[in-house]
């Protein structure tokens, strides 16, 4: 019986398709460039195939987040801090709620075997798994590049930040290199964030060594271990230890969220920034000290502008590309 | 005796990129604010239709629809030309078969009522179904699970599934096909139906 005279297939053998498309996608050992453009040309021939995508692709997000539900509640226990801005608290985790839906499924992963670069475009985040197991998860706007095999196992961090699960091998230790200083694991999983003047590494697990390129710079290496923070800079190097769960919060954008906690809002705007496109910029010295906690989707600008207006009482106002806030 | 069905006939196709708004504000649309709906709608169209399949079939083309009306501007709220769309996509098929069920009729009306109705919260509708999405996920044969959870836990590709497992690539793929429509049609039909094409 044709109903509508629609010249698309009945939708469950649409979805069925839909799922192998993303199944093929998402957990396939080969996705070429011909894949892609096939699935493309089938994504454009009918909006119906394109809904029944979203469908599939949302629940494939989604279940990214049960585990890492699981795991917010965990460090929810045992934080017992319950902050200033509560009411800004209660907001960042509805909008998180709320945009766990929307952004689900921009998560990609990879099997990286080939040596090479690998990038994140802003707001990007990328799971690359090596040869051997290890996995280097890339953040917004970073780009790495894999040594090939008679190097040994090096990875260059070009830009950006990137959290590194290590599998260990004593024979072959694994190396990070950002810029003039590099980080030497043993067995462990630590993140390394490299801006322009400062290199931020920070140790969860295991043992690892930073120290410089350069043999005779007479800068001495030091030695990692779990809650350990060392920031370089090109004066020297500087270590803090830091409680694990704060570390973890840092590390939310493995979540895709942003943690903040008492945090300024001028330091909040500067990191929104590294994730959009569409820029904050926080103009008065009382707005920039406005103190801001709570977790927010690293790519949901509006969410925030939404609580600076209707919670932190600011002004908002939209420039172009650019988003005024003030008092 | 069809005219009131047959303007939206052509826009059936996918408008190209260069005007009204764009595919992936509509994506997040449809993901945020009609998915949650799905549903209900499928509820009340199951009522007024012949069988199951017709009611994903007009379901199919209600999102077609909608699909059209978004890329000219996202509908603020969504959920009343939702069941419009579908209220008169049903009106237009009863018209074309001359049969005018009682019954859908009366649904209608009641229809009517049902939309003005506030829906949940949308935080809690988010907080529901992650929740219904575990508890499906718990639900799920074995065989569908395990591939699924190596998958996404530990990350393997279905090469290395199919390794452990000891079955074959094409296996793992089908059932991890299976594992997300299963899961989908919980989440968004509150339905388990595993495994009719396996």
């Amino acid at each position: 019986m044709s109903h509508s005279g629609l010249p698309i297939a009945g939708p469950r053998e649409v979805a069925e398709r839909a799922a192998e498309w993303l199944i093929r996608q998402h957990a396939s050992s080969e996705w070429t460039a011909d894949d892609q453009a096939a699935f493309e040309a089938w994504m454009d021939e009918t909006p119906a195939h394109m809904m029944a995508y979203w469908r599939l692709e949302a629940v494939w997000g989604r279940a990214d987040r049960l585990s890492a539900l699981r795991e917010t509640s965990r460090e929810a226990e045992r934080r017992p801090d319950a902050r200033r801005i509560r009411s800004v608290v209660v907001f960042g985790v509805a909008g998180l709620l709320l945009l766990g839906v929307v952004a689900a499924g921009a998560l990609s992963y990879f099997q990286a075997e080939q040596p090479g670069a690998y990038e994140t475009a802003i707001g990007g985040h990328t799971i690359l798994t090596l040869a051997d197991g290890s996995k280097i998860e890339l953040n917004t706007d970073t780009r790495i590049r894999l040594g090939a095999d008679g190097e040994g196992r090096k990875v260059w961090l070009d830009r950006g930040e990137a959290y590194f699960q290590i599998r260990h091998d004593a024979d072959r230790p694994f190396v990070v290199v950002a810029g003039s200083r590099r980080v030497i694991d043993v067995g462990t999983a630590f993140s390394v964030r490299r801006d322009t003047d400062r290199l931020r590494v920070a140790l969860t697990e295991g043992r690892a060594r930073l120290e410089s390129t350069q043999s005779d710079s007479g800068v001495k290496s030091i030695v990692l271990v779990p809650g350990d923070v060392a920031v370089a800079t090109r004066e020297g190097v500087a270590r803090v230890a830091r409680p694990i769960p704060e570390l973890t919060d840092q590390l939310a954008w493995r979540r895709g969220l942003l943690a903040f906690d008492s945090t300024p809002l001028a330091e909040v705007a500067a990191e929104f920034n590294r994730y959009n496109r569409q820029k904050l910029i926080v103009v008065g010295a009382n707005a920039r000290s406005v103190e801001v906690g709570g977790h927010f989707r690293a790519t949901n600008v509006d969410a925030f502008k939404r609580i600076a207006r209707t919670i932190l009482k600011l002004r908002v106002e939209k420039r172009g590309d650019e988003t005024v806030i003030s008092q | 005796m069809k005219n009131a069905s047959d303007n939206h006939r052509g826009d059936g196709n996918l408008r190209k990129a260069g005007e009204g708004t764009d595919v992936s504000d509509v994506k997040a649309w449809f993901v945020r604010e009609v998915l949650p709906l799905e549903g209900t709608l499928l509820q009340f169209l199951r009522k007024s239709s012949s069988s199951n399949a017709d009611a994903e079939d007009i379901c199919q083309e209600v999102y077609m629809r909608i699909f059209t009306a978004a890329r000219k501007q996202i509908p603020n709220p969504t959920k009343p030309l939702l069941f419009k769309v579908a209220r008169d996509l049903l009106v237009d098929r009863a018209r074309r078969q001359q049969i005018v069920s009682i019954q859908a009729m009366e649904n209608l009306e009641a229809l009517e009522v049902a939309i003005d109705e506030p829906g949940p919260d949308r935080a809690v509708i988010a907080r529901e179904e992650l929740r219904r999405l575990q508890a499906a996920l718990d639900k799920l044969p074995e065989r569908y699970r395990k591939p699924f959870l190596m998958k996404k836990i530990d990350g393997l590709t279905t090469r290395e599934i199919a390794v452990r497992l000891g079955v074959a690539e094409k296996t793992v793929e089908m059932h991890l096909t299976e594992a997300v429509r299963a899961l989908a049609d919980v989440l968004y039909r509150d339905q388990l139906k595993v495994g009719e094409t396996a």
